[in-house]
């Protein structure tokens, strides 16, 4: 999730405190609003100066070792090692969420994570981390592209949403999609088993939907597009009309974001390669081996543990993923040095089009060539009457007899149909195939199954009486036979209310009063072109795939972090012990030693003027005389009791300016 | 303005309103076999053998590339062009070549000798290995050889020459060839080469294949074996080969199941050639090939070869060897055969270009819906066998009151009614007192009625499904199908060839069929409908109601 979404779930009083947090204070005067400044690389630069060592510190080894994974407390201790101490860590992680950069929420016991939003974070490294090497143009031809490239996760999920808009998908007792549909759907994708071969998805279903299909399948369900109900699958209405009028590269973004929230690798150094990545130029051969040569520069190989090659291969597998959903694509050059480009553009919205570049063409042969930039509402209402017969460069569909059959069951009129087709055929409609669909069209209204309400009496004696009487004519429609009425539907509750009081009391033989699981038709949007797709919050969508970003699932943390909470011992202590040198009696002395180690804070010590600051691990009492083990400038030391004449406690964030 | 879409399935789209149209498609013919054409978009399809024909004739990989990434509108398949470099170079690997009577097989990669000489299927046409690029081989397996190389997916460039024949001198009579023509004989001859004397020569219907068949005849002055469809046809050839050509009646047989003359020219019928008694009976008339020493041999409308004749061809690889179509596509998918035996492709001539050049006429293609009275449409919804249903819904009564309707919006027309079933056709005859002609007219009675219409005596002739076969009946400017199988491409291309040639006035003819509205028939007749807009025509629908207004149907 991004920042936008974060700040959105925050309180306005949480909200108004990291406003008047004095880092961001002048750039809200200069009209700036809190996510710009938590989200852009200038603005984020302009902060980092004013935050404080600790601040500075935290921050950095948190880029550099967590990245925008969410975080627990007893995860980063464990990490931290001699880096920083943990009253330095712990403190400056409150300052920071004090700022809105760390977001915190709050598990069912309590117990906090912790997160960096991704957009935040590929800010920050931006910032933080050294520029990767300019590479001038690599000409496409010197590249060799490798062949897979895949149609594109878009295309994948718009062909499971036309599926399920022109089938009923049933479900099994166990909320399975049944063998048979489920087979059919995945014919319909693009992306295989071999594109996902590198990510390991953990999901409902596992020994049942094979990993491709339920990637798709997940995020129709994530993004709300479709819903599991008791025994079918049943598609959003709102939602698709909504997701349908975005164009590709909106609605690739969309699943750019959700698929960081679900799937992203968890090795930070990925995600610092990935956030790298980003900033290069859409549709730019780049050298893979520049972002491996990245990670060493910035001297993050060895904090990872891993090596070159080791690196290069990970990197390169994780973008085998994005090659299948069409978002990335690799080569080799004629050096035989592995490239790749972003098919995707991640930093510009398209630009609308125009009307006669969103136009198909109608052949006389009854086919439909329909180019890759025509937008998906266009395709869905042309799905509702046409069959795809061939996915390719352009998509290929054949008006049928059976397919405009299909379009007349789900609402469209004859005069739709031929509006439709006219207005975005760039030739128009040919004669043949308009007259041919004005024929089918017609065929199929000459006979219709149509659901009446049949009221029937139980001898010809009561029929005659309803029949006789004038109040119950505006009811009828029709009389069948010498028993039953067909009977306005609409008035029923009025109908049953004049029975009643004549004294009639009308029984309900298997009257559906409407249920959940009836089916949703192939609606059309056709007239309504204007709409907006907002992605909620991936807790609140119920997806297949267990995502490891299990803050997902938690509230957020409405209480605004207060420094006091840092150190709850503080009160407890002396104030003379913080404020300044001083020689104590060694009893004091060892009792401040104490302190320091409980609180894992620093000692200052001083003799002849001389200053050093350690932090204390452990403390001895040998032959009358004190030692203390310490950490100093991420050294091991030894100090005896003739090492100092005075000291002082020192506590990160409190008394150490 | 780029216009092309390139796919991976390996097709490939041509917008038809682009500026550059003509010269995009003549190129994308070259290498791509054209699949349909309708009004908008072209679609050509790209396969091995199409881009063996394109190495053939000297066309580079990356010449096409080039044009291909010139004029797309997408990107291009990556396996698009890794499959035409790989196909394209594959051509001119493998060759045959003839020396000191011997035939040898030679490769430019030996590697690629290597693993042919492992291959089971083509070792027992192997002879002495002459070094590691080169095999011999027998002259009798020349085109054995060819056809099994070309099924591992290596085209064998025959550069090993033929022999003479038999001179015969043939001289053209007074005939104007046009452009065209001489260019399809020049590109079969190639001067007399080895790389030239045999292929395909691809052209539409109506545009003279049976001219460009004599004309290559008097290139090579030597007698000749031509083998066609039918007896009709075979008359056909008899016919142009006497009014256009010097070569005297006498030195022409035609070998057919009623005659069976074998002359200095000789015309024969697919349908003799693969008779034979029964299953276990050898093809006697296959004798045929060897009864002369034919210096050529024709055969007209190659898609329709049948394999037997595949068999025997591939042990006349010394004779040279034209075929003459309208198409490379085979029902059969025998395309492959017809490459490494008959010969790739040495000329195609789009139909547009005919057209623009008057050479065929224009033809607008109406369907006409036509009701049922009252009285069959209760026996039409009475009838259940749905074969039942067609015929009666083709044997419409009401049709004949529509033919009249478009008779007099034609007067003096030369006309054919074509149809099905000879009982509706018969009383078609009788109410417009036409003559009919049947398949059990004889020859000379059809040959009589065919003069009288070329000559304009006759305006109206009816005909049964006989004009499903290569007759020649120039002037019909007007046909009106009033049933037919609509089920057949070819039955539907046969029958609009009646009007495709050029006509003397405004070079304008009108294709017409009548189908009965909300029936089987119309069903069915959707298939044609499509055979003839992928064609390229233009294809109107129109209520019986609508043909009175005589401004329609002649705008």
């Amino acid at each position: 999730m991004n920042c936008e979404k974060y700040l959105s779930q925050l309180p306005q009083s949480y909200l108004r405190e990291i406003q008047t947090q004095s880092t961001y204070e002048k750039l809200m005067k200069h009209g700036h609003d809190l996510k710009d400044c938590l989200t852009s690389p200038q603005l984020l630069a302009e902060c980092y100066e004013k935050l404080n060592y600790i601040e500075k510190h935290t921050l950095s080894w948190l880029i550099r070792n967590v990245g925008y994974e969410p975080f627990e407390w007893k995860h980063i201790i464990s990490l931290v090692e001699d880096q920083l101490s943990k009253a330095e860590l712990k403190m400056g992680l409150t300052l920071l969420r004090q700022k809105g950069i760390v977001f915190t929420f709050r598990k069912t016991w309590g117990e906090h994570i912790y997160v960096i939003p991704k957009d935040a974070f590929h800010a920050w490294v931006k910032v933080l981390l050294p520029e990767i090497k300019h590479v001038s143009c690599i000409g496409d031809e010197v590249v060799q592209p490798l062949d897979r490239l895949g149609r594109g996760l878009i295309f994948d999920l718009f062909q499971l949403m036309i599926y399920i808009a022109k089938n009923e998908v049933s479900l099994t007792q166990d909320k399975m999609i049944k063998k048979r549909q489920l087979q059919k759907m995945c014919n319909l994708l693009d992306i295989n088993e071999d594109d996902l071969q590198f990510i390991d998805l953990k999901y409902m279903g596992q020994d049942f939907y094979p990993k491709a299909f339920v990637l798709v399948y997940d995020l129709l369900l994530r993004l709300k597009l479709a819903e599991q109900k008791s025994k079918h699958v049943e598609l959003n209405k709102d939602k698709i009309h909504g997701w349908l009028v975005q164009n590709s590269c909106q609605m690739n973004k969309i699943l750019y974001e959700v698929w960081h929230q679900i799937c992203m690798p968890n090795q930070v150094w990925l995600q610092l390669i990935w956030a790298k990545m980003e900033t290069i130029s859409y549709d730019m051969w780049y050298p893979i081996q520049e972002l491996v040569n990245w990670i060493e520069d910035s001297q993050l190989m060895s904090c990872y543990g891993i090596e070159k090659k080791q690196c290069f291969n990970q990197l390169l597998n994780s973008m085998k993923v994005f090659v299948g959903f069409g978002w990335i694509q690799l080569g080799k050059t004629d050096n035989n040095e592995m490239v790749f480009k972003w098919k995707m553009n991640l930093n510009s919205t398209a630009k609308p089009l125009e009307h006669d570049e969103i136009q198909f063409y109608i052949q006389a042969d009854y086919e439909v060539l329909v180019p890759s930039n025509v937008p998906f509402h266009i395709r869905w209402e042309l799905e509702s009457m046409s069959e795809m017969t061939n996915s390719d460069v352009i998509m290929h569909y054949s008006i049928t007899k059976k397919s405009i059959k299909t379009a007349r069951q789900n609402g469209r009129t004859t005069n739709d149909i031929i509006e439709f087709l006219n207005k975005y055929s760039k030739y128009g409609l040919p004669d043949n195939v308009k007259k041919s669909v004005e024929d089918w069209s017609e065929q199929v209204g000459k006979i219709v199954f149509q659901e009446v309400l049949l009221l029937r009496c139980a001898d010809e004696k009561t029929f005659h009486q309803l029949n006789d009487n004038p109040l119950f004519q505006p009811y009828i429609i029709t009389k069948l036979g010498e028993k039953d009425f067909i009977i306005q539907k609409n008035l029923l509750k009025e109908l049953i209310n004049k029975l009643e009081k004549n004294g009639y009391t009308p029984l309900f033989s298997s009257l559906k009063q409407g249920s959940e699981d009836e089916k949703v038709q192939f609606p059309s949007f056709n007239k309504t072109v204007n709409g907006s797709y907002i992605l909620e919050n991936a807790k609140e969508a119920n997806g297949l795939v267990n995502s490891n970003k299990t803050m997902l699932y938690y509230e957020m943390e409405h209480k605004f972090p207060n420094i006091k909470d840092v150190y709850p011992i503080l009160e407890e202590i002396p104030p003379i012990w913080l404020k300044q040198y001083r020689s104590y009696h060694p009893s004091t002395e060892k009792e401040i030693i104490q302190k320091a180690i409980d609180n894992h804070v620093y000692l200052k010590l001083r003799k002849n003027k001389v200053e050093r600051m350690v932090l204390p691990q452990k403390i001895e009492e040998k032959e009358g005389d004190l030692l203390i083990h310490a950490f100093e400038k991420n050294k091991d030391i030894t100090l005896f009791s003739h090492d100092w004449e005075e000291m002082r406690l020192i506590f990160p964030g409190i008394n150490d300016k | 303005m780029s216009c092309l879409i390139v796919q991976a399935d390996s097709t490939i789209l041509l917008e038809t309103n682009s500026p550059q149209y003509v010269e995009i498609s003549a190129y994308l013919s070259l290498f791509s076999d054209l699949m349909k054409t309708p009004e908008h978009i072209h679609t050509y399809k790209i396969t091995p053998i199409s881009m063996w024909n394109a190495s053939s004739s000297g066309i580079k990989s990356q010449d096409i590339i080039k044009f291909l990434k010139k004029h797309t509108k997408f990107e291009i398949p990556l396996k698009i062009c890794k499959e035409i470099q790989m196909y394209m170079n594959r051509y001119g690997i493998l060759r045959i070549e003839q020396k000191n009577g011997q035939l040898t097989l030679i490769s430019r990669d030996s590697d690629i000798m290597k693993e042919i000489r492992k291959s089971e299927v083509i070792q027992p046409y192997l002879q002495d290995e002459i070094d590691n690029f080169s095999s011999r081989i027998n002259l009798i397996h020349r085109g054995l050889i060819k056809q099994e190389l070309i099924q591992l997916g290596f085209p064998v460039e025959d550069i090993a020459g033929y022999l003479c024949g038999e001179s015969l001198q043939i001289q053209l009579s007074d005939v104007k060839l046009r452009d065209y023509q001489m260019d399809a004989i020049e590109a079969f001859y190639q001067g007399g080469k080895k790389t030239g004397g045999s292929g395909l020569i691809v052209l539409p219907c109506g545009s003279g294949k049976t001219i460009v068949g004599i004309g290559v005849m008097s290139k090579l002055n030597c007698e000749t074996l031509i083998l066609t469809t039918n007896v009709t046809s075979v008359k056909q050839w008899k016919r142009e080969i006497l009014t256009k050509t010097d070569v005297p009646e006498e030195c022409i047989g035609e070998y057919t199941g009623d005659i069976k003359q074998v002359k200095p020219v000789t015309i024969a019928t697919y349908q003799i050639l693969t008779h034979r008694k029964n299953k276990d009976h050898d093809f006697i008339h296959m004798e045929l090939f060897k009864k002369r020493n034919w210096g050529l041999i024709i055969y007209d409308e190659v898609h329709l070869l049948p394999a037997p004749v595949f068999r025997e061809t591939a042990n006349i690889q010394a004779t040279r060897r034209l075929g003459l179509t309208a198409t490379l596509i085979r029902e059969d998918g025998r395309e492959e055969d017809v490459f490494s035996l008959v010969g790739p492709k040495r000329f195609y001539f789009p139909w547009k270009q005919l057209e623009k050049h008057g050479w065929i006429s224009k033809v607008e293609c109406y369907e006409i819906r036509v009701d049922l009275s009252a009285d069959v449409l209760d026996q039409y919804h009475q009838i259940t066998n749905q074969k039942l249903k067609f015929r009666l819904a083709s044997e419409n009564p009401m049709k004949i009151k529509v033919i009249n309707q478009l008779l007099k919006l034609h007067p003096d027309t030369p006309t054919l009614i074509i149809g099905q079933y000879l009982d509706q056709l018969k009383e078609i005859s009788n109410h417009f007192q036409a003559p009919l002609i049947t398949g059990e007219l004889s020859h000379d009675e059809r040959e009589l009625l065919y003069t009288g219409f070329k000559e304009g005596k006759i305006k109206l002739l009816i005909v049964s499904k006989v004009a499903n076969f290569a007759i020649d009946l120039p002037d019909a400017a007007v046909a009106i199908q009033v049933s037919g199988s609509y089920g057949s491409r070819q039955e539907e291309a046969q029958r609009l060839g009646r009007v495709l040639r050029p006509k003397k006035s405004d070079n304008q003819a009108h294709f017409y069929t009548l189908v009965t509205k909300d029936s089987k028939e119309q069903e069915f007749s959707l298939k044609r409908q499509l055979f003839l807009v992928e064609q390229g025509y233009q294809y109107h629908i129109l209520d019986e109601k609508q043909i009175t207004n005589k401004e329609l149907l002649t705008s």
